[in-house]
């Protein structure tokens, strides 16, 4: 007979053993092997904070963050901004507005690999046809990934052509939360549609924008893909995120302590941003509560 | 406070009309309560005098000022909606003002005025909570003063109290009547409960399948429907229908039986089909009369509600005593003089 | 029920007996785990099923891994340092790197006294501190296809194919500027890629050494003079002549702009004699590899090789594939199914009057005699290759030329820190 004590860990044993075996493992595992060496031939050493002094005398390291932030602090707000425009343009009653969404929707079901892959034949400076759009319509013909100044850039539309779709459903399904009434309220109320929507659909929106803030801050700083296939952290050191230094850290300089420091370094970071978004965006109706 | 009229309204989605034409006068300071089935089109009419909805064809105007092309804004008319409608972000005191806000008022202007609201309704206490801490009975109250403080020339509430449990809506029913009293306001008010509407309305507005049925005072209504759907929808428990035709001065039901009805229905046309209508009410035992079969006795303390069956069909009787009968036992019952209503079946209209 | 520790020590004592057994069957029909490259089936399987049944009991699972992903799933295991993969293949420059390592066993005994049956150069890439630790499959060279049809059009006279009478560098660049057409996108030449295995020539054809002697220092070499100088020229490709088509960073896209006629001569492998079959109206010539005037003629060669790793639990039938895919048969099945040049000579000469009549071959024959020069010797090849490509590709787009080198050779220094 069982303890009725003991009945709801048992109960909760499943959830807390996958929390365990695939969240906090895996970190546990990071954070131990980021101050660990291995020698050429194999053998594990304990080394401390070695990993990330060398870090963070590493020029390499520096600027393989700065792109990282920058990318980020570009990524973010631009995907939830076009996520929530998009959001809004189908958020309404019309024939055939399941095309459109469907259309939008549509990229979330190319793999990223697989959208890097053809945006760089689409965008390829030698066969690719946007460059004789380009050209046909004056503008001429622009290097995209292959330039330093441009390839952030590229690699920031190509990751918002493909997501913006998928937080687009999210922030959809916060729209269609909010009930009518209180929009019908807002209109009887003498609200303008810019003020009912800066004070009344935005502050309503403050949970689906935080969540998709949120899970996309965490899916963006470890960005990766497209990096690897399109422009392997180049021109020039221009696309170099730290997951693609975790990368060759790994697989390229076989120095896994150097990789799981730079991913122990990524943790923090995302950590420390996905703390303030929730600040920011926490609600006061909550606060209260 | 103003008038209210309504012009040869309709109102139609895709191809199926909700409005066929509706016409209505409500008189400054009055209650006017609509009623009606689901589906019957009241809450459409609302929300078209709200400015919610455009209408297909007709004329709306509010203190004698055509609206019916106006945004809602511009109407001037506040509305309280069925789930309340607060804005879960704002307190009390912020829903309140809102539109005072909106309209550019002054702070003080809006704290006056929120703070006035706010004591009529019992609500100053709650001011700086969010609508998620309150009750159901409190957010309705915050609905309420939300529209107090627009002071407003028409107040519209669509089923304000049907979220409401049985015994917080008796208690609402009646503190929105007094503030109908106290504020001296032209209310237009949207329910599918009939007590409601006898209850509070000043006049009673009967809807049916998009049109109006009926308009008149509670009682006109009750004591005289205009037709079967009237007298049926209003009173509770609803109005009994013994379904015959005309013979001589009698009223031969369904299954054959003769039921003569001294007094009553002299003067109809022999053979016409009918529906004969006695409210539970007004039947009253007799030595003889109507001979009924009980089926059911439901005590309920000062009264005594009982199923009959009369002429092979069911009879409810509200009887103002108890009783000792037992559910088999043959009794004869009486219709008040005076009470009885009769309507054509075919057209359920009035005879 | 109650389980009691008899039970259980009953129920392990079971299992170890099952597991035992289990193994003991295995040792009957051995498997060996081989990732190989990602070659289409009829390429790959016929070769294992051919030593399948020449060994009976020995299977081969072979796992066929796109290249990139054959480096990384093989980093991943190798590192594990278990006894899997038994057998795998090795990327020719890669030999140094998974030698020094530990990662492959020692084929000095297995090939002992062979060695004069392989083509010299085959053997250089396979070799590390004087061991033979990987066995050439192959090798490769690189030559100069050009477009018949758009010579003609430009008036021009087609090069000679015989070796000893080779283009110069700036030879092909007054060509290359004849044969480039701005006004309908028309390139007069690229390298198939940027690849350093392709660029290194262009150094080391001036006489510039690529990296120390020691195999570890970047510095003074990779962004030396010499290296600048050249990488300056090749800069100029495509900045001040304009003769080439910048982002040009892998073989497809080459490949599909020289088929389409969109450019007039291409600097590639072997490999796209077939990859030019698929267009049916190009024709195209070959001509040997060019050279700086005053240099040396050099080619870039070296191919896949295979290795064993010392840790496998089946050391004697891993020895018996390796030594299996020595013979003359397994490579002359290996030559059809897969046309790199072969490492045997026999192959060769067997073919001679066959095959190896195209006038292609003969110049591949003559610059693995003559010219053919392998990748850098490093346990830090990887590294190496990793930032010398992401300068080179930088460089075609248009970077400074001393800063990328000489940020790719402090790079390279510090990998190379470990192997010291």
């Amino acid at each position: 007979m069982l303890s009725s004590r003991l009945t709801p860990f048992l109960f909760l044993a499943p959830a807390l053993i996958g929390l365990v075996v695939f969240r906090l493992a895996p970190i546990g595992i990071a954070v131990a092997g980021s101050m660990t060496g291995t020698s050429l031939m194999g053998d594990l050493s304990f080394v401390g904070l070695e990993n990330f002094a060398y870090l963070f005398t590493d020029a390499e390291f520096w600027s393989s963050l700065q792109v990282t932030l920058l990318f980020n602090l570009i990524i973010n707000p631009l995907q939830l901004a076009v996520a929530f425009a998009l959001a809004l343009l189908v958020f309404q009653q019309g024939r055939a507005i399941w095309f459109y969404r469907l259309l939008l929707v549509l990229p979330m079901a190319v793999s990223t690999g697989l959208s890097a892959v053809l945006f760089g034949l689409f965008l390829d400076g030698n066969l690719g046809p946007f460059n004789g759009f380009l050209e046909w319509i004056g503008i001429g013909a622009q290097a995209f990934h292959r330039n330093q100044d441009q390839a952030l850039g590229t690699l920031i539309g190509i990751a918002t052509w493909k997501g913006a779709g998928y937080w687009m459903l999210f922030l959809l399904a916060g729209l269609y939360s909010i009930p009518s009434s209180v929009q019908e309220a807002a209109l009887i109320d003498g609200a303008t549609p810019w003020q009912r929507f800066r004070l009344v659909t935005l502050p309503l929106m403050r949970k689906p924008m935080a969540f998709v803030l949120v899970a996309d801050t965490a899916i963006n700083f470890l960005f990766f893909a497209p990096v690897y296939i399109l422009t392997s952290g180049g021109p020039s050191g221009s696309t170099s995120v730290l997951m693609y230094q975790a990368y060759l850290s790994a697989f390229t300089f076989s120095d896994l302590g150097r990789s799981l420091a730079i991913s122990t370094i990524l943790l923090m970071i995302i950590l420390i941003i996905v703390a303030l978004e929730l600040r920011l965006l926490r609600s006061p109706e909550d606060h209260a509560a | 406070m103003a008038t209210m009229s309504v012009r040869g309204l309709r109102k139609s989605f895709g191809s199926t009309e909700i409005l066929k034409g509706v016409s209505l006068d409500v008189a400054d300071e009055e209650f006017v309560a609509l009623v009606g089935p689901s589906g019957c089109g009241k809450s459409t009419l609302l929300r078209l005098i709200a400015g919610l909805e455009e209408a297909s064809s007709g004329e709306i105007s509010i203190a004698g000022r055509p609206v019916t092309r106006l945004a809602p804004k511009q109407r001037d008319v506040a509305m309280v909606f069925q789930n309340y409608a607060l804005y879960p972000h704002l307190t009390v005191r912020a829903n309140m003002g809102f539109s005072l806000k909106l309209r550019g008022e002054s702070k003080a202007g809006i704290d006056t005025k929120v703070n006035q609201a706010a004591e009529i309704l019992g609500l100053s206490p709650l001011l700086d909570r969010y609508p998620g801490q309150l009750s159901g009975g409190q957010r309705q109250r915050v609905a309420t003063g939300r529209a107090i403080v627009r002071d407003p020339a028409l107040f519209l509430f669509d089923e304000p109290l049907s979220n409401l449990d049985a015994k917080l809506r008796v208690q609402m029913r009646t503190e929105i009547k007094a503030l109908h009293i106290r504020l001296r306001s032209t209310m237009v008010y949207v329910t599918h409960d009939q007590i409601e509407a006898m209850t509070m309305a000043d006049r009673i507005v009967v809807m049916q399948s998009g049109k109006i049925e009926q308009v008149g005072s509670p009682l006109d209504l009750y004591d005289r429907p205009i037709n079967a759907f009237v007298a049926g929808f209003l009173g509770s428990p609803a109005m009994n229908f013994l379904e015959g035709r005309i013979d001589g001065g009698a009223l031969v039901t369904l299954d054959g039986t003769r039921l003569s009805m001294p007094g009553h229905l002299g003067g109809y046309q022999h053979g016409q089909a009918v529906l004969w209508g006695i409210r539970p009410e007004n039947l009253a035992l007799a030595a003889e009369g109507l001979s009924a079969r009980v089926e059911v006795v439901e005590p309920t303390g000062p009264d005594t509600q009982l199923l009959l069956r009369i002429a092979g069909q069911p009879i409810i009787a509200l009887l103002r005593q108890r009783m000792k009968v037992r559910p088999g036992e043959l009794i004869h019952v009486m219709p008040e003089p005076g009470m009885t209503h009769l309507f054509d079946k075919e057209s359920g209209r009035r005879l | 029920m109650k389980l009691g520790r008899r039970h259980f020590l009953a129920g392990v004592a079971g299992a170890a007996i099952m597991g035992s057994a289990g193994r003991l069957q295995a040792q009957t029909s051995v498997s060996l785990s081989v990732p190989w490259m990602g070659w289409p089936e009829e390429q790959v399987r016929p070769l294992m099923a051919s030593f399948e049944a020449s060994t009976p009991g020995v299977k081969i699972a072979e796992e066929r891994l796109p290249i990139a992903e054959l480096f990384r799933t093989l980093e991943v295991r190798l590192s594990a340092r278990s006894a899997t993969p038994d057998v795998y293949l090795v990327d020719g420059p890669l030999t140094a790197s998974y030698a020094a390592r530990g990662h492959l066993l020692d084929l000095g005994n297995l090939v002992g006294g062979e060695r004069d049956r392989y083509v010299a150069s085959t053997l250089v890439q396979g070799t590390f501190k004087d061991k033979l630790f990987a066995l050439p499959l192959g090798t490769s060279s690189q030559l100069l296809f050009y477009n018949k049809k758009l010579f003609a059009e430009a008036g021009l006279p087609e090069p000679s194919a015989d070796p000893e009478k080779r283009m110069t560098w700036e030879g092909l660049l007054d060509i290359a500027k004849k044969l480039t057409k701005p006004e309908t996108s028309q390139f007069g030449f690229a390298f198939e890629n940027s690849n350093p295995y392709q660029l290194l020539p262009l150094p080391q054809s001036r006489g510039v050494k690529v990296i120390g002697d020691d195999g570890l220092t970047a510095t003074g070499y990779v962004d030396g003079d010499g290296m600048v100088d050249v990488m300056t020229w090749y800069k100029d490709l495509f900045h001040t002549h304009k003769v080439s088509p910048i982002g040009t960073f892998q073989t497809g896209v080459t490949q599909e702009m020289f088929g389409s006629g969109k450019l007039a001569m291409v600097l590639g492998g072997t490999w796209n004699l077939g990859g030019f079959a698929k267009f049916k109206d190009l024709d195209f010539g070959v001509v040997a590899h060019p050279f700086f005037k005053g240099g040396k003629p050099v080619t870039p060669t070296g191919s896949w090789h295979v290795g064993i790793n010392p840790r496998t639990a089946h050391m004697e039938q891993a020895q018996a594939f390796v030594k299996w895919m020595s013979t003359r048969d397994a490579m002359n099945l290996w030559f059809d199914l897969r046309q790199y040049p072969p490492s045997i000579k026999q192959i060769w000469d067997e073919r001679a009057s066959t095959t190896f009549v195209d006038p292609v071959w003969k110049i591949v024959q003559y610059e693995l005699a003559n010219t053919a020069t392998p990748r850098p010797i490093t346990p830090g090849y990887r590294e190496y290759e990793e930032f010398l490509r992401t300068a080179m590709q930088d460089i075609q787009t248009g970077g400074d030329v001393k800063a990328l080198l000489t940020k790719a050779a402090t790079s390279i220094d510090r990998e190379m820190r470990k192997y010291r």
